[in-house]
């Protein structure tokens, strides 16, 4: 990687990393797979160098990483439905008692948790809207909605994520 | 609703901190991607290598099968002008046809015809086939234009009287006397 181009490239893989990560881990839930789907996607990159025609960098990015990621988890033999209900599963049963969810890091993992658990066409908004540079707009242009639709599954995420915590506070203090 | 507040910046803080990534992510990418790079480009040049030969092979066919295909018209032409003219008693649509205007051609076509080229032509039922006089016929034909009249006229009363149904007379035969009696 001696030219220009690849200067280029290599300062995209740096400022861009973390969020193809992400992104593609929104869609997975799992490390190793997310890098291999963000190394796809740089490979794609790479050859194509789409990203340099692109408007909005981070929106094009999104798009990439997000078709890459949900083609390899339409190859991989784990679903997303299963994933999930197992992770929400595991949350409900490997946190024995109130007083350890509600503690400082607990809490933080347990939001982390719920969020793993939430369904794909809920979580993956959600975890889009986290990032500055993208607005309902573009959200919905990555992933092919709406945008009234996007905000429709934001409320109901937030609105989903809210009860699950309140929940488990009022068990705490009960 | 501080209550709700709260959970928001909760949810909210922890979108921020959601998915973060071992350290070292973008070092790994670069080197994975290179190496990616890398396998491709080899994998491309030993494509290369392989189409290549393949390439110039199938080349080489197409510009031997054209040329082949292209001189054929005229190997004919020259063939069917060194044939001696000749009438033929076979019916036209038993005579072999010249592939050059038989209409269609294929690829299978083109190969079975380069091989029948070479071979010999079959024998026609011609008559008569020219081909210079022999001796005889030589001296047959010095004869007609050099010879006096009276010759020539003997020569054609002679080929007359030959051609002429010969004449058997009816054999008469007397019959034998009777033999004298007390005589063998």
């Amino acid at each position: 990687m001696a030219t220009d181009a690849d200067a280029e490239f290599s300062a995209l893989v740096q400022r861009q990393s973390q969020f193809a990560f992400k992104v593609a881990y929104s869609v997975l839930l799992n490390s190793y797979d997310a890098e291999d789907a963000v190394q796809e996607t740089f490979l794609k990159l790479y050859g194509n160098r789409g990203w340099e025609r692109a408007e909005n960098e981070r929106a094009y990015l999104a798009r990439v990483v997000w078709r890459t990621a949900v083609d390899q988890k339409r190859r991989s033999s784990s679903g997303a439905g299963s994933a999930d209900s197992l992770v929400f599963n595991d949350i409900a049963s490997s946190h024995p008692g109130p007083d350890e969810r509600l503690s400082e890091a607990n809490q933080r993992a347990m939001v982390h948790v719920l969020i793993d658990s939430l369904a794909e066409e809920l979580r993956v908004p959600l975890v889009f809207s986290a990032f500055e540079d993208l607005n309902s707009r573009e959200i919905g242009e990555v992933l092919g909605i709406p945008e009234g639709t996007v905000r429709t599954r934001l409320q109901r995420a937030r609105q989903i994520l809210r009860q699950k915590l309140t929940s488990a506070k009022e068990t705490h203090y009960a | 609703m501080p209550e709700r507040d709260e959970l928001d910046r909760l949810i909210d803080s922890e979108l921020d901190r959601y998915a973060e990534p071992r350290a070292g992510l973008e070092q790994r990418m670069l080197a994975r991607v290179s190496g990616g790079a890398v396998a491709a480009s080899r994998r491309r040049r030993f494509m290369l290598a392989i189409a290549a030969p393949v390439v110039a092979s199938l080349a080489c066919c197409t510009y031997l099968l054209l040329r082949t295909s292209h001189s054929q018209p005229g190997q004919m032409t020259r063939t069917t002008a060194e044939l001696p003219l000749v009438h033929t008693t076979a019916p036209p649509e038993l005579l072999p046809v010249p592939r050059s205007l038989s209409g269609t051609r294929t690829r299978g076509h083109t190969a079975l015809h380069r091989v029948t080229n070479t071979m010999p032509h079959p024998k026609l039922d011609l008559f008569p086939t020219l081909r210079p006089l022999n001796e005889a016929e030589e001296t047959v034909y010095r004869f007609g234009r050099e010879a006096p009249e009276t010759d020539r006229k003997a020569l054609v009363a002679t080929q007359q009287q030959l051609s002429e149904p010969i004449r058997i007379s009816a054999i008469h035969i007397p019959p034998l006397p009777k033999p004298e009696e007390g005589k063998n």
